[in-house]
């Protein structure tokens, strides 16, 4: 009896942390899964592989591939261009990451409720349309049989129709422009909803005091979401360098190529496309590198400036 | 009232939805019944042909092979059907599950290598996939097969081609594990690249003549003056291109070296072969072909020609173009649309594209192919149906069914007519090809489902068969005679009374007969392939630039931005590859010609 009871007296921690162990154990098997194994395909950057072979019948050529981008100046100039590309995108992306915030705020100051959610849902949709079919539908609007350009033409403000789609004048803006027709009021959601738990007493407070709306948006609401948007600004961080590929796969031609390209892109063109599995490995590669250093950086920055930091 | 109504619509719904399902099954039954049909005409043709097969034939399983036919244009898939299908099934109750093909086939083989294993029957499109899959050890040696190949070893027209595939195409092995397809003479008149104007405005602006290429802008712009928008108030444009099928370079631009004898695709795209003088040198020499084809679609924009769309349109873009009549140039004789279909014949105003050669041009004409082209038949190494796979690929091989596939059921669709020669009886069948024209007994589907699925068969059309007629009905005698359309008509006359383009340009040297020796180049190891694919996103990019610059020095400062990128890339180490391999071809043709 005793000797249970002193069992018993130890295990309570024990068996619940066990317990907690084996309520995680799902998720951190799942995680080993699908983002550690993965990383076990990293091998195949050091090979010069050939799909239908066993990986270690090709042969081993250790860092080729890895230095296969700055073998040439115009490999290099290449490389060195895509980065700036993925990272001149990425950064506007950021700066304008206060968007929705700001959208959400004046779309909550609508009186009209009906009105209110016509607003969200028509600025929401854009989000599940995929970027072949947002392509499409600008295709339709700016290419030179398109909708602009008739208008323009009948109009008499050009003689002859202007493509837009391949002129190269401010790709990034254009970027950016489609990118926030397309995410901006989905983005909008998280702060819509942190706006409806902000307590509605604060709000009466100030209305006694005889807050006036604009001063009630700057002095209670933005205070309450700038948590919120620092969450989701570090978040983009990490994703800095994943800009995807859908987008600029559709937007890029030869005229836009040089400005649109990013490193998603370069990796499917250069490997995938052209079946070099071993070269976008190591590219990729190339890639979370850049990604681990970049996060590393802002958590820094972020230990200096705001005296928090992710890890 | 309202609910009987109601009552009515509902019964008659479930009625038809069962009337559906029936049909459904009924489909399926007659699917079954055809194969009691096809057992009771297998007994038949046995009885005729091979009789002492006959007591297995009875009991023979239904078999399905599944197919990856890269070469296949297809974007269909699933189980074979149409006449052709049941063709197979009364023959060898067999049925043919075809994997998709359509783009990016070679991404598609590459799953498959990589998944180790490949559907039974696979089509290889160039030689370049057709080593992936050999490296890969995953082709069956056909070669240790030839008692159940009898249609492909011991044949006359396929010597020749099993020969030169192991020798030079077998990884050093001797087998033969690529049998090669389109072996056979080069057809009479059937020219792939040949300039095509809009006949009608040529016509109205008095029939200029074009003495060379660069004198076709001047020509087309007459055209567009003439016809500035089409009746449906479209802007008509004289060029108008498409960048979809782009591969190494701008290749609707490097095409038209074709129409000078030059090879810009088959020994390498990134070099000019001159297939006259034999001779060849990099696509971006400062003489290239290459860029007076740049410089011709950059007049052309200059001048307004040029479909500003062209860079970012696609095929089927430019094809719906063509099909309106809006654009007056067209450079393969097949692309226009239905423009010549549908305006051919109409007596109010006959049009259609017509072809209008300049005068010094040489027009490519395909090689004879005793080896076959580039493109193949092979079996999977570990393939379950290896009895069936074989059985299947001896009967795409076997002469007759060739015949059958290529020109549908005798006494259907063609016949011998009273002094044995074959003639097409339903013309609309055949030139309305893709409707499912062909009767239901026969298999039903469309005149095209022959041979559709698997693009290009053993032999070239042209073969001249067992019964002394080639094997496409395109070139039968009678279809030559047949009356050609009004414009057709026209256009003869305008070419001096001819019958057809050939007997226009043979008298005045105006085709360049090709050598098989452009199908002999080995393709170029890893190492090389990367540096092609690098200069070709190179070349790509600033072709289209130069079409598009502003100005003359805007076009040859990018030229030479281009050639110095291409040059720092290594391009040189591909001129010097491909002109070995060139003269090691032009050897290597003289033991197969």
């Amino acid at each position: 009896m005793q000797k249970t009871n002193a069992v018993k007296k130890k295990s309570p921690r024990d068996k619940a942390g066990f317990r907690l162990f084996l309520l995680s154990l799902p998720f951190l098997i799942g995680i080993l899964v699908f983002s550690y194994l993965p990383l076990a395909g990293w091998s195949y950057s050091f090979f010069n592989y050939k799909p239908g072979k066993a990986l270690f019948d090709c042969e081993f050529v250790g860092f080729k591939w890895f230095v296969a981008p700055f073998n040439n100046p115009v490999l290099r100039d290449q490389f060195f261009r895509v980065m700036k590309n993925t990272l001149g995108i990425n950064l506007l992306y950021m700066a304008t990451m206060i968007l929705p915030m700001i959208f959400a705020m004046f779309l909550m100051e609508i009186r009209s409720k009906g009105y209110r959610k016509l607003v969200q849902t028509l600025t929401t949709i854009p989000n599940f349309i995929s970027w072949v079919l947002v392509y499409a539908a600008f295709f339709a609007l700016f290419s030179t049989e398109g909708l602009l350009n008739n208008l323009l033409v009948g109009a008499g403000a050009v003689d002859t129709p202007v493509n837009f789609l391949t002129t190269t004048s401010h790709m990034w803006l254009k970027m950016l422009g489609y990118h926030l027709w397309k995410g901006l009021g989905w983005g909008a959601i998280v702060y819509i909803s942190a706006i409806t738990s902000i307590d509605s007493e604060i709000y009466e407070a100030a209305n006694i005091d005889g807050a006036g709306r604009f001063q009630k948006m700057w002095h209670i609401t933005t205070p309450h979401l700038i948590p919120t948007f620092f969450v989701m600004f570090v978040l983009q961080i990490g994703n800095i360098i994943n800009n995807g590929i859908d987008q600029y796969l559709v937007f890029s031609n030869a005229m836009t190529q040089d400005y649109i390209e990013v490193l998603d892109l370069y990796v499917y063109r250069y490997g995938l496309q052209q079946g070099n599995i071993s070269y976008a490995t190591a590219v990729g590669m190339w890639k979370s590198l850049i990604s681990v250093l970049l996060v590393l950086i802002a958590n820094t920055l972020s230990k200096k400036i705001r005296g928090s930091s992710i890890f | 009232m309202k609910k009987k109504l109601l009552a009515l619509l509902l019964s008659s719904a479930m009625v038809f939805s069962m009337a559906a399902c029936g049909n459904d099954s009924g489909q399926d039954g007659s699917g079954t019944g055809g194969s009691s049909e096809s057992q009771s005409s297998d007994a038949g043709s046995e009885g005729s042909s091979s009789e002492s097969a006959t007591g297995q034939e009875t009991e023979r399983e239904e078999t399905t092979v599944s197919a990856f036919i890269m070469q296949s244009v297809t974007g269909e898939s699933g189980i074979w059907q149409g006449w052709g299908a049941k063709k197979l099934y009364d023959d060898l109750k067999m049925k043919i599950n075809f994997d998709p093909t359509g783009n990016e086939v070679e991404t598609k083989l590459q799953q498959y290598l990589v998944a180790g294993q490949l559907p039974d029957l696979v089509g290889l499109k160039g030689l370049d996939q057709a080593q992936l899959a050999m490296d890969a050890d995953m082709l069956l040696p056909l070669d240790e097969y030839k008692d159940k190949l009898p249609n492909i070893f011991g044949q006359e027209i396929y010597d020749n081609a099993v020969r030169y595939s192991q020798d030079y195409t077998s990884n050093g092995t001797g087998h033969l594990y690529l049998m090669p397809v389109a072996i056979g003479p080069t057809a009479y008149n059937s020219l792939n690249w040949v300039p095509l104007l809009q006949w009608d405005a040529y016509k109205q602006v008095g029939k200029p003549e074009v003495g060379t290429l660069e004198d076709y802008l001047d020509v087309v712009e007459k055209m567009v003056e003439y016809k500035p928008t089409t009746e449906a108030g479209e802007k008509v444009y004289g060029f108008s291109l498409f960048s979809d099928w782009d591969n190494v370079t701008a290749l609707e631009i490097s095409t038209l070296s074709f129409m000078y004898g030059i090879d810009t695709e088959y020994v390498s795209p990134l070099m000019e072969t001159n297939i006259i003088t034999k001779e060849t040198k990099s696509l971006l020499a400062d003489d290239s072909f290459y860029k007076r084809a740049l410089k011709f679609y950059f007049d052309a924009n200059q001048r307004g020609l040029l479909d500003p769309d062209s860079m970012s349109q696609t095929y089927a873009d430019v094809e719906a173009k063509f099909s309106a009549g809006r654009v007056m140039f067209s450079w393969f004789s097949w692309l226009a649309g239905s423009y010549t279909t549908d305006n051919q014949n109409n007596e109010e105003k006959v049009d259609g594209m017509a072809s209008v050669v300049a005068n010094d041009m040489k027009l490519y004409n395909a090689p004879e192919q005793t080896i076959g082209r580039n493109w193949y038949f092979a079996i999977a190494k570990d393939t379950k149906n290896l009895d069936a796979a074989l059985e299947l690929l001896n009967w795409l091989y076997d002469p007759e069914v060739c015949f059958y596939l290529t020109n549908g059921p005798q006494g259907t669709i063609w016949d011998f007519d009273e002094n044995g020669e074959p003639y097409v009886i339903e013309e609309d069948i055949v030139s309305k090809n893709t409707e499912l024209l062909v009767p239901e007994e026969m298999g039903g589907g469309a005149f095209r489902d022959g041979v559709y699925s698997f693009n290009t068969l053993g032999p070239q059309a042209a073969t001249v068969m067992d019964n002394g007629y080639t094997m496409s009905y395109r070139y039968w005698p009678s279809w030559l005679r047949r009356n050609p359309s009004l414009m057709k008509q026209e256009v003869n006359e305008f070419l001096g009374g001819v019958t057809v383009l050939s007997e226009y340009l043979e008298p005045r040297d105006m085709i360049a007969d090709s050598t098989q020796a452009v199908n002999m180049i080995t393709p170029a190891g890893d190492d090389l392939e990367i540096v092609i694919t690098q200069i070709g996103e190179i070349v790509k990019k600033y072709s289209w630039q130069m079409v598009y610059a502003k100005d003359e020095a805007q076009f040859e400062s990018l030229w030479k931005e281009m050639t110095d990128q291409a040059k720092q890339l290594g391009l040189d180490q591909v001129t010097e590859y491909y002109t070995q391999e060139w003269e090691k071809a032009l050897e290597i043709v003289k033991d197969y010609e």
